[in-house]
Parts: structure tokens; sequence; C-alpha cells
């Protein structure tokens, strides 16, 4: 008996261990699978419908919603298709997408921004020119500035939704209370400076208590700044990097300047304070709705935010003010909220057909793109009765910036340019670097980033 | 491999192994699997990798020899930086965890009340999950409404800024380096109680000091934990990226950005997956190095009890 034990398994021992075996495998998928944060929203019935996969990052609330609504809609007007829509946090999607094309898997449309067209580099994004041309797409109805942002060496890559233009914002209730006029917002770098400086408050040991303006708050919006200041960020000739330097010293040593005059550990004490979740955007605390910050640049997205968690807040918006006889100086830059389609992805075609109905279709432009508080791409959906009925911001962004933003660049490697300016921003007013070392040194290893994505 | 024979005359409803050790193999064989997939192929292939351009998509990377290697070491001052942060943070945190993980344990080897609660809140850090810690210690040290200025403000002292400062964010991701130590406290309080108490017996008849005990006594038969631990300690210092990435990203002014942080911009960031990899090879070979000084400088100097 104890010899068929130590050489014998017997036929139910086996499939137990088979069956264990099995379910170990089962449970470890599940756990893999089961590890990310990717919801699976709604599911239409198959049958002769091709699938979708969408993902994007409307998880919840006004925007969750409104993204719902376009997507039944485009199932609806497109029934050859059955749209999946996958919800993946905003901070993730692009390295899962990244890892998932990689993979061989990825959806079939995601959203994304105008700087992931750089991956077209790479060979992570669908070519979608042939699609436009098959589609007869009429790409003379985008703004010149998100069509660039659009293409990777001359060919369509993604689709724009909807154009962030940046905006200046001013709380009008703090300037009464400084003694400004609320209906004049400053129009120049030097008028910002003196407005902002009004309406500081500091303690005796130099805490700050509320800010008038800081560039570095609620972020140092590099981009913004050096298209205020006058820079380009890329020659298309070359094919490469080029930065205005000149217009970039004058830049750090403005940074520098604020923190000489609060004390560099005062701002970023400031800064950590309540920087806390975005600086509070979705919270009625948020530094933007107490009067914790009298000006400051951010995209458009803010604005309906602005009337949902302060409502009682009187405020304005307004172009970002340029520095003074800069003739190339442009009020800060435009980014394109774009679709795009992964390489190698199961349906392109229905991924092209999912992009080109969110930057065409009119129901989208009404009841997607404005209540996010960002203007349509086309001109033709960015003149909708609708858009002017939004509000006064639709008509500031669309008349007056659009046409003379520059767009934030899309080449390969712009995000290592935008860590690198950032860092050059801090070590000069931390580090007390040399603005034009630091500035030439992260122009000199962006341009070899680019060297390398090119492969 | 192996076989399994029906043996009808006397275990019909039984299946005969003739190899059980092939079986064994069977059985453990996803984890060979695993093993060899995603821990022996993958550290082979970046090394090769470590000597092409390869972004993560492009499946044939473009071999560039030493490229990677030259421009890390001459055109790279973010490689410097966070290599000189990483050997600075590992130093200081080696340096204070081990004063104070001796310190408490030499504490909770004392024969007192309440003795496993004192032990239980010394581990405890080492069950927070690192993600729920770091949140909470974004909070500690918030310079305006922080528990941690709270308290020096009872005191009269103005706090610093912690994380947001150049000055002291190195600082304070170290203290909460100490902090998280109690799995190197639980291997020192194993080595104190098993030093015998007859030795400390026979230094109190010979008038030995409580000082002269620590160094004759506690230290020498205390260096086999204390070797562990300095071992394991560069190791996992030097490697450190979720909290620091959590808390700080490597600022301000790439202050904290340790070698981890910046493999990670590297790599998932940039997708510079060859380059990457050159940076994961010299961090592999700068452990290994000073594992290797450690062993040769300091196992001969370890006391085994016989």
């Amino acid at each position: 008996m104890k010899e068929r034990n130590e050489k014998h398994i017997s036929r139910r021992d086996m499939l137990k261990m088979l069956g264990g075996s099995a379910a170990g495998v089962s449970m470890a998928k599940i756990a893999g699978l089961g590890g990310g944060a990717a919801v699976l929203l709604r599911g239409m019935p198959a049958g002769a419908q091709a699938k979708v996969e969408i993902w994007t990052g409307f998880g919840q609330g006004r925007m969750a919603d409104a993204m719902q609504g376009a997507i039944d809609n485009f199932a609806v007007e497109n029934p050859e298709f059955a749209p999946e829509h996958i919800i993946v946090p905003w901070g993730e999607i692009h390295d899962r997408v990244i890892a998932a094309t990689s993979a061989g898997s990825p959806p079939d449309a995601y959203r994304g921004w105008a700087w992931i067209v750089g991956d077209a580099a790479i060979g992570a994004l669908t070519n979608l020119q042939p699609y436009v041309d098959a589609a007869n797409v009429d790409l003379m109805d985008f703004w010149p500035a998100t069509l660039n942002q659009m293409k990777y060496q001359g060919d369509v890559h993604a689709m724009s939704i909807s154009t962030i233009v940046n905006f200046m914002y001013y709380n009008k209730d703090r300037m009464r209370e400084g003694g400004l006029d609320p209906d004049s917002p400053p129009t120049s770098i030097a008028d910002l400076e003196a407005m902002g400086a009004e309406l500081d408050e500091i303690a005796d040991d130099g805490e700050i208590l509320r800010l008038g303006f800081s560039p570095t708050l609620p972020s140092a919006q590099v981009w913004d700044w050096g298209a205020a200041f006058g820079s380009q960020y890329w020659d298309e000739e070359e094919g490469n990097i080029a930065l205005d330097e000149e217009a970039w010293v004058e830049l750090l040593n403005w940074y520098k300047s604020y923190g000489d005059r609060f004390g560099v550990e005062n701002l970023a004490a400031y800064r950590s304070t309540y920087g806390g979740n975005g600086f509070g955007r979705n919270s009625p605390q948020g530094i933007y709705y107490t009067g914790l910050i009298s000006f400051w640049v951010i995209g458009s997205w803010l604005f309906n935010d602005m009337g949902e968690y302060g409502p009682d807040v009187d405020f304005g918006v307004a172009p970002i003010p340029t520095r003074a006889g800069v003739e190339d100086a442009t009020p800060g830059t435009s980014i394109g909220n774009m679709y795009f389609v992964p390489a190698n992805c199961a349906n392109p075609d229905g991924g092209f057909a999912f992009a080109n109905y969110m930057s065409s279709s009119p129901y989208v432009a009404v009841n997607k793109a404005l209540p996010d508080s960002v203007m349509p791409s086309r001109p033709s959906l960015a003149t909708l009765p609708e858009v002017e009925e939004e509000g006064a911001w639709t008509v500031l962004a669309r008349d007056e910036i659009l046409p003379n933003t520059l767009e934030r660049p899309s080449f390969p490697g712009n995000g290592f340019l935008g860590r690198a300016l950032n860092e050059s921003v801090e070590n000069v007013m931390f580090n007390d670097a040399d603005p034009a070392e630091v500035i030439a040194d992260a122009v000199a290893r962006s341009r070899r980033e680019v060297e390398r994505m090119r492969g | 491999m192996f076989k399994l024979k029906r043996d009808p005359a006397d275990q019909p409803n039984s299946w005969r192994t003739d190899n059980l050790p092939a079986w064994g193999l069977f059985f453990v064989s996803p984890w060979i699997f695993g093993f060899v997939a995603f821990t022996v192929y993958p550290f082979f292939a970046s090394l090769y990798y470590s000597f092409t351009n390869f972004n993560i998509i492009n499946l044939t990377p473009r071999w560039v020899g030493l490229d990677n290697y030259v421009e890390l070491f001459t055109a790279d001052p973010l490689f410097w930086t966070s290599i000189s942060n990483s050997i600075r943070y590992a130093a200081l945190l080696l340096v204070f965890a081990t004063i104070f993980d001796i310190f408490i344990a030499y504490l909770l080897s004392q024969n007192v009340k309440f003795l496993s609660i004192y032990r239980t809140i010394f581990f405890f850090p080492v069950l927070v999950p690192v993600v729920a810690a770091s949140l909470t210690w974004i909070w500690i040290l918030n310079p305006r409404f922080g528990l941690m200025n709270g308290l020096l403000d009872l005191v009269g002292i103005k706090g610093p800024n912690w994380l947001a400062s150049p000055d002291t964010a190195m600082y304070s991701l170290i203290f909460i380096g100490v902090w998280g130590s109690g799995r190197q406290v639980i291997v020192y309080l194993s080595g104190f109680n098993d030093i015998p108490s007859q030795l400390y017996e026979a230094a109190d008849i010979d008038g030995a000091s409580g000082l002269q005990k620590f160094w004759r006594i506690t230290l020498p038969l205390l260096s086999p934990q204390i070797f562990f631990n300095v071992v394991t300690l560069i190791i996992f210092s030097l490697q450190s990226f979720s909290e620091v990435y959590i808390m700080t990203q490597g600022g301000p002014a790439n202050s904290t950005l340790l070698y981890a942080v910046n493999l990670y911009n590297r790599a998932f960031e940039d997708y510079a997956m060859g380059y990457a990899s050159a940076l994961a090879w010299i961090m592999f070979l700068l452990i290994l190095a000073l594992t290797l000084l450690i062993f040769k400088f300091l196992s001969g100097r370890v006391i085994y009890e016989r």
C-alpha cells in the first residue's frame, strides 16, 4: 500500500491536480487582466457589426456623460460599427496604448493630445492620409495651427476634435478689492507684473497669503510663455528643434525675477501647499475659486469648471499678454485634442470612421467640445450658432487667439524638450544657474533626442 | 522525459509514474517558463538592446555599438546628477537607518510591558502599501497644513518646505526611508535575541561599562545581521523608485532625481529603450561592484556564532 501511494497517482488525484493547475492559470490570467483600471462601459451586440474599441479617459462627471452621448450617436449614425468605450485614466492612457501597440492589441481609436503625433516617428500610429484622401476630408476646414499638429512629415496622423487655447484668467472680485478696474485686464507683460504686484498679500515673514501673479503658478507653462516671449520651437526646413535662445534667456530671467521677489522658497511653499489635485480644479476649495490667485494662464478647459465649482466668482478671460516690441510673440500656444488610430489595430477602418466622426460631427461639436469648454477644430463647426451662444470665451478664442496662436509642436521628442525646459526654469530659479548655459544645454540634448527618435 | 503507465492488474483507476522528479519538473514548469521568459530573457535582451537604438514599437533595433554608453558618460548631465543623487541617498539612508534600526531593535529586545504592541508599531510601515504611505507623507510634510510643521510650530520653529525645496527634499526622502525600515529592525531584533545573556553577565562581573559591553559584545555578535542589512539596504536604496516618483518625480530642480527615476523617464516617457537599457546595465554593474566591495571588506569582520 505504501509503495502504491508513492509510485502511483490516482486518476482522481490527477484530475484534481490538473483542475487546480487550470484554475491557477485562469486566476493568474484574470489577475493580470484585472490589474488595470480599464473598465468596459458599454458593448453593442455584435451581429454583422464590426467592433470599434475606443479608449478615453472620460470616466465621470459632465465630460463622461458627453463622451458617452457622442459614442451613442456614432452608433446610431454608423450602424455598421459597434463601438466599445473603455475608460483608462488620463495619466496612463498613452503608456497603455504604447504597450498594447507593442503587444499587437491596441484599441482602434483613442483620445490624446497633439504632442502624441510625434509617436509617428517610432511607427506607433496609423498613417491616416490614405483614409483622409479616400473620404475626401476637407483639410482646409481646420485651424491652420491644428492642422499642422495633425501632420507628421506631411501626412495626417490624427483627427482633431477640438483645440485648446490658453487664456489669461483674471479674478474681477480680487481686482475690485485691490482698487483695479475689473474691466481692464492687463494687455502687456508690464501691466501684468504691475497689476499682479498690487494684489499680492504677503505676511511679515515673507509667507505668501494670496498671490496676484507669478508665471510659475499653477505651472511654469513653458510652451505658452516661450511663445509669448517670441520663441519658435521647430525649424521645419532643418527638421529639428530651433528655439530663439535670446528670447529664452529673457524668459528665464523673468521667471527668476519672481523667485527673487517672493523668495523662491516662499513660492515653492505656496505651490506645494495648494498644488494638490491640480490646484483643486474639481473642488470649490481650489485656488481658482477662492481668490488665492488673481491672474493665471491655463487652458480654456477651465472655463466651465469655473462656472461649476466657483459659480459666485466674477472672472474674465483675455489673451495671454506678450513681450512688448517682439514681432513673433504670440498669445501662448494651442493644443489640438486628437483621436488617433494606433498602428496594427484590429479595425483601422472603424478607428478612422470614429476619429473622423468626432472631428466632423456638429453633434459632437455642440454636445462634447463645448461642454468641455474647448473650441471645435473646424472653423465650419466653430461658427455654429450654438458656439457663440456658449459664451464670450468662444468668440475670443475663435476670433482673437486661434488665428494668432503658435501651435504646441508635435515633433518627435517634444516631451523631452518640455521636460528640459521645465528643468531649465527650476535650475535658474533654485540653483542660480546661468540662463544662457541651461537653455543651450536643453536645446542640445533635445536635438539629440530628436535624432535618436528618428532612428 | 517521463511516462505514465496504466497498471490494470491491481491499479484499475490509477496512473503509475516511473519518474517522480520528472513530475516535479512538470508541475514547476509554469514557474520555470515564467522565470526564463520574464527574467532570464529580458536580462540578456536588455544587454543587447543597450547597444542599439530601440524604441518599444519598432521591433528591429538598430545597432549603435557603444554610442549609448559614450553618450551617458560624456553628454548626459542627468546621468551624473542621478547617479550622484542615488549614491548620496543610499549612503545617508544606510547610515541613518542602521543607527536608528539598531537602536530601536535594542529597545524592542528589552523585557518591558506591551512589547508586542511596540514591535507591531515599528513593523507596521512595512505593511503599508507604498502608494498609500507616500500620499500620506505628502500631506504630513505639506509646508503650510502638514502635521510635521504643525508640531514644529508648537515649539516655535518655522518648518522647512520639506519635499518642495531642493535643500530639504532629499533629506525628507531619507527620513521617510528610515521610517519604513521596519524589516531591518526585525533582523536586528533577532540578532539581539541570539546574543547569549551569559556574556553580559560575565562582562558585568568583570566590571565592564555599558559602552564597553556594546562595543565588545553586542556589536561583534550583531555583525552578521549588520552585514546582511547593509548589503540588502544598499541594493534596495539604489533601486528606489516608487516613493520618489510619487512624492517628487525627481524634483525640485532634479534634487531627488534618483537613478531609477531617470531610467524610468528615459524608458517610459521617451521610449528610448536602448538608452534606458544602457542605464540599467550601468546600475547593475555599480550594484554588483558595491556588493563585491562590501563582501571583500566586511565579510572578514563578521563574527558568526559557532
